[in-house]
């Protein structure tokens, strides 16, 4: 059977379990009612599962994104923040389009991931905190990114400085990374608004 | 007209050819930018992912910037970095209570914002179809190619409010109007897997190679493109899902700020083709034919 690039290596994972969780069934029950989505969006889907059926992403993930919506309404906030999905989401916009009860799936992700980090649950996919981490120190510092410097950081983090070794090499002949810094003029402003939130400061 | 322009963290470094070729651009149309004060990366999804705050308040720092710097409408040609701005001033304008929370987090006022658009929203309004039929000098008509939009040029709709979400037709307009042939096809809006190239670049591999087939299915010489991360993708993993699966594509990625500009007989050298990785040497030689003095 032909098998795609990415489902090769599809996680089969075991769905974490509430006790495996570092959160409490309580905690996690209060993050359902902090989403800043409005909760009657989430009851409006009655499981037509468009948006599984229209999502790029759902054959990496381990819960489908109509699963995750099922989840929300039934306060199984455990399943929902422990799971890939909210982490895989590239926030295409896809599922947005196509719900017929116009619910903002993208949107949900993205506050799904901010619960997550909140309540300090392990993210299933740490490859993506690690890259969002890397990614945002660089903004915090410079107020841009600079590409090379973050891939690098994120690669030392993950240990894999390998792959893509060739292509990285091929980009620096093309002139598409350099080593050129980058800074905006004004950027203590830029440290001014994230020392208002608790960020990583540097790489650890 | 005056115009803001963001540039985004992309165009800086990574795509300068797509700068270089809108400035020049712009330059022949009469369009004059001016880059928004202090911009600052908008965060993408990494910034809304950890706090809802600080997913409003970076891209809209950039946008206080330019409000303050009497900007009424500022053009962003990453789709990525317009969604970022469209969304977080969608979400204010749907939620008052945020306004002062994020003017407070800034230090700015947040009172008048300025309209942003992509640059193929502006080209390819009525407006300018004159200018650009008119600014036509080479003969482009052997070429045939597909428009990609991407994610997030036109979706979510009810954020972006431009075109149709999942058949747009506005850049397939402005290349007709600079004599390209645009083909029918599926993959207009379909993810080529965005920043997934660098955390899992097999997802990337799939969902390009699915786009990089249906181009080819219908005879595309080239893909047309308006963000810099699909560009980015199509482009540099392309030699990569040929090899993995013995597939034969050569199809250079080309933003429309490009092909417009050799419509326009723009010089090469303002164009950056050097800069990408599968050789566009094919269609910058079907370029060569002027068009009839009229």
């Amino acid at each position: 059977m032909w098998q795609s690039a990415y489902s090769a290596n599809c996680r089969k994972r075991k769905v974490p379990k509430v006790q495996e969780l570092s959160v409490s069934r309580d905690q996690a029950h209060d993050a359902g009612e902090h989403l800043y989505l409005s909760t009657s969006a989430f009851a409006l889907c009655y499981q037509c599962a468009k948006c599984s059926a229209g999502c790029p992403i759902a054959e990496a993930m381990d819960y489908l994104p109509h699963q995750i919506l099922k989840f929300v309404q039934l306060n199984l906030m455990e399943e929902v923040l422990g799971s890939s999905t909210i982490w895989l989401c590239a926030g295409c916009q896809t599922c947005a389009v196509r719900c017929p009860m116009e619910i903002d799936l993208a949107q949900v992700m993205e506050s799904l991931r901010e619960q997550s980090l909140a309540l300090g649950v392990p993210a299933a996919e740490r490859r993506i905190t690690v890259f969002c981490d890397a990614f945002l120190a660089d903004v915090q510092l410079r107020g841009r990114v600079h590409e090379l410097r973050q891939l690098l950081a994120y690669k030392l983090k993950t240990r894999d400085l390998l792959s893509d070794i060739g292509l990285g090499a091929r980009m620096l002949t093309k002139g598409r990374l350099t080593m050129k810094p980058n800074r905006v003029d004004s950027v203590d402003q830029v440290q001014l608004l994230f020392d208002k939130f608790k960020l990583p400061k540097t790489h650890d | 007209m005056r115009y803001g322009y963001y540039p985004g963290c992309s165009l800086e470094r990574m795509s300068v050819e797509y700068d270089v070729s809108l400035r020049n651009l712009f330059d022949r149309l009469g369009i004059q930018v001016e880059e928004v004060p202090g911009w600052i990366c908008c965060g993408t999804l990494a910034a809304p992912s950890t706090s809802r705050l600080l997913g409003l308040s970076v891209p809209l720092l950039s946008v206080a910037r330019a409000a303050e710097a009497g900007q009424a409408t500022v053009l962003a040609p990453c789709s990525a970095c317009l969604y970022h701005f469209k969304s977080a001033l969608h979400q204010l304008n749907h939620d008052p209570s945020l306004v002062s929370q994020v003017e407070e987090i800034l230090g700015l006022s947040l009172s008048t914002t300025p309209n942003i658009m992509h640059p193929v929203e502006l080209l390819s309004s009525q407006a300018f179809e004159g200018a650009i039929r008119a600014a036509v000098v080479n003969d482009l008509s052997d070429l045939n190619v597909v428009c990609y939009y991407g994610c997030l040029m036109t979706r979510p709709p009810k954020v972006m409010q431009f075109d149709v979400a999942e058949y747009p037709q506005s850049m397939d307009r402005l290349m007709q109007w600079a004599g390209v042939r645009t083909l029918d096809w599926a993959c207009k809006t379909e993810c080529c897997g965005a920043t997934f190239s660098m955390i899992d670049a097999n997802v990337v591999i799939d969902l390009s190679r699915d786009i990089l087939n249906a181009a080819k299915t219908v005879g595309a010489d080239a893909i047309v493109v308006g963000c810099p991360l699909c560009q980015v993708n199509l482009d540099s993993r392309q030699a990569e899902i040929e090899a993995r699966f013995g597939e034969k594509y050569d199809l250079p990625i080309l933003y429309y700020s490009q092909l417009l500009g050799l419509a326009f007989g723009i010089p090469e050298e303002g164009l950056g083709f050097w800069r990408h990785m599968v050789e566009t040497g094919d269609v910058a030689k079907c370029l060569q034919r002027k068009l009839p003095q009229t």
